[in-house]
């Protein structure tokens, strides 16, 4: 049978209204060109493909609500704005209750993870899973830092993204790293 | 000059520091062993969280890419999913989850509804069975309505609580050659003579076996939700505890590949049944359902204004993507296509449902489509 879930009301209210026709076939298009890459960039950042579906969504609806005429580039600004969204996002309570949960799944109850029967094509996946784990131990910024540079964004998009001088970025980077390397090793 | 710090040497590696202070960064780090081996280091760093970043987006990717895949035309699988139900601020925008509730409101409103097919059977037995389908419209606007209405109603819901499924028999999946398929089907195969350049059948196909399960209904719980959203009109007492039992019939899956894996895929399998035992009248099921308030009024007419119901699965068709209805030697035909190029058709001929789904223009999925036999 098929299951219904039912969550929290979808939300292009009340703009629709205030918006035309064209502009709403240019949103069309833009959201199947961008909404694939926005989606795996916040998925990314955020280690978690539904949050960042939601993110995506959210930047989605704000550039409706904020309308495309405002907007010189659209694909810079929703790039930006899912950026802002998923810092949001690692920084919201709720996320990091949640992620915490994620974390304390079945394999963390056995303490011997890494010597246990796991076979060589599970090993892959393991690390996955150990680099996950350790970038969820890190503090929002951190972690934001340090994925925005391994995706190519400069220091300046960077740091306007986890509101920091240019200047303490490279340190903050450097730092991030080598918490980032820590928590690993103390997972393995 | 003072040895730079960590930061400074990190913005040098990643040339984010002025020409001038690089020029001086540079002269400094040729004459200073200390800062030499921290640019090392860093680079190291750099290097290892670079090769444990790589297979992360890697898994992350993939991840994500079974998870957007376009909203296709989906077949009645008998899947017990499991509903996911988070709730926080981030839930808001799922308009995608929209689409497969209404796709799923409007599924059931199709499922549920039926009424006796064949007088023979019809002593015992109330079966559904697919033999044509229906699109509908249904816009976001509409769906973000019929959202609002549940929040704001009864919140959140989950199916698991309105009864039990069962799965008595587990469908099978397996790889056969060719040869051996035809047995293990209950309708006569059909392959295409005309298929693009360089395209030719994979040596396994793909088989399923029959399943079958039972769905119980727990009506005190469902009558309660139609309650909250305002329904007059409820389930009858009399389907408490009832079996509704859905079978899915052994079908088949053919896929065509070339070298550099560039594929369609054809598939067919009988229509998926859906029985329920004497005594319960389907179409108190189907009046409850339309009668729900929340439905816009529209989306209701058009669902009501499907004539042979019970045998009719509703196709919700959301403007977002191209869905229309092609004719096909006189068949009558569901075509879909997204914006990767990826062409979806589904039909039905006499009484087995088809698949076509794949990289395909649309001339080439249309031959393809006349070429079968």
């Amino acid at each position: 049978m098929a299951p219904i879930s039912i969550n929290t009301p979808a939300v292009f209210t009340g703009a629709v209204t205030t918006c035309s026709k064209n502009m709403e076939r240019d949103l069309q298009q833009l959201y199947k060109e961008l909404y694939g890459k926005l989606t795996r960039q916040a998925a990314f950042v955020l280690g978690d493909p539904m949050a960042a579906e939601d993110v995506a969504q959210e930047a989605f609806v704000r550039l409706y609500r904020t309308g495309l005429s405002q907007i010189d580039n659209p694909a810079g600004w929703l790039t930006k704005v899912t950026n802002n969204l998923c810092f949001d996002f690692l920084r919201s309570e709720g996320s990091r209750r949640r992620r915490e949960e994620k974390y304390a799944q079945p394999a963390d109850l056995s303490p011997n993870l890494a010597i246990s029967s796991t076979e060589n094509e599970v090993m892959g996946k393991e690390e996955v899973r150990l680099v996950q784990k350790a970038l969820g131990k890190l503090q929002p910024r951190d972690r934001m830092v340090l994925v925005m540079k391994f995706s190519g964004y400069s220091y300046d998009e960077i740091a306007a993204t986890v509101e920091l001088n240019k200047s303490s970025v490279g340190t903050v980077l450097a730092r991030a790293r080598e918490r980032f390397k820590r928590e690993y090793e103390g997972l393995v | 000059m003072n040895c730079p710090n960590k930061g400074t040497w990190q913005a040098y590696l990643d040339y984010e520091v002025n020409e001038n202070e690089r020029e001086g960064l540079k002269n400094h780090a040729a004459g200073c062993s200390q800062c030499q081996k921290i640019i090392e280091e860093l680079q190291e760093l750099d290097q290892w969280t670079t090769q444990r970043l790589i297979p992360f987006q890697q898994d992350i990717r993939e991840r994500v890419a079974v998870n957007i895949q376009e909203h296709e035309i989906t077949n009645l699988k008998m899947k017990q999913q499991k509903p996911v139900v988070r709730r926080d601020i981030w839930m808001s925008n799922r308009i995608k989850k929209w689409v497969a509730v209404a796709a799923s409101v409007t599924v059931l409103t199709g499922l549920l509804t039926f009424s006796p097919v064949q007088q023979a059977v019809a002593d015992f037995l109330s079966i559904f069975r697919v033999q044509k389908f229906q699109m509908v419209q249904i816009n976001s606007s509409d769906l973000e309505q019929m959202a609002r209405a549940i929040e704001t109603k009864v919140g959140e819901v989950d199916l698991q609580q309105f009864g039990k499924m069962e799965v008595s028999k587990k469908q099978e999946h397996m790889k056969l050659p060719l040869s051996k398929v035809q047995s293990q089907l209950p309708f006569q195969l059909k392959q295409p003579s005309y298929l693009p350049t360089g395209l030719s059948l994979a040596d396994q196909v793909s088989v399923h076996t029959e399943g079958q399960a039972e769905f119980q209904l727990n009506v005190k719980e469902a009558n309660s939700l139609l309650k909250g959203l305002g329904a007059q009109t409820f389930l009858p007492e009399s389907l408490e505890g009832k079996d509704f039992s859905v079978r899915v019939p052994a079908g088949v899956r053919l896929d065509y590949v070339n070298g550099e894996g560039y594929s369609f895929t054809l598939s067919q399998f009988s229509s998926p049944e859906l029985t329920v035992p004497d005594g319960v009248d389907p179409r108190d099921l189907r009046s409850a359902l339309l009668d729900l308030p929340i439905l816009p009024s529209d989306f209701r007419r058009q669902l009501a204004s499907i004539e042979d119901w019970q045998n009719t699965m509703i196709i919700p068709d959301t403007g977002e993507g191209t869905i229309e209805k092609i004719t096909i030697d006189s068949k009558e035909v569901i075509f879909g296509e997204n914006k990767n190029g990826r062409s979806n058709l589904m039909w039905i001929d006499q009484g087995v449902i088809y698949q076509l789904n794949g990289h395909l223009q649309r001339e080439e999925a249309v031959k393809i489509v006349e070429s079968l036999s």
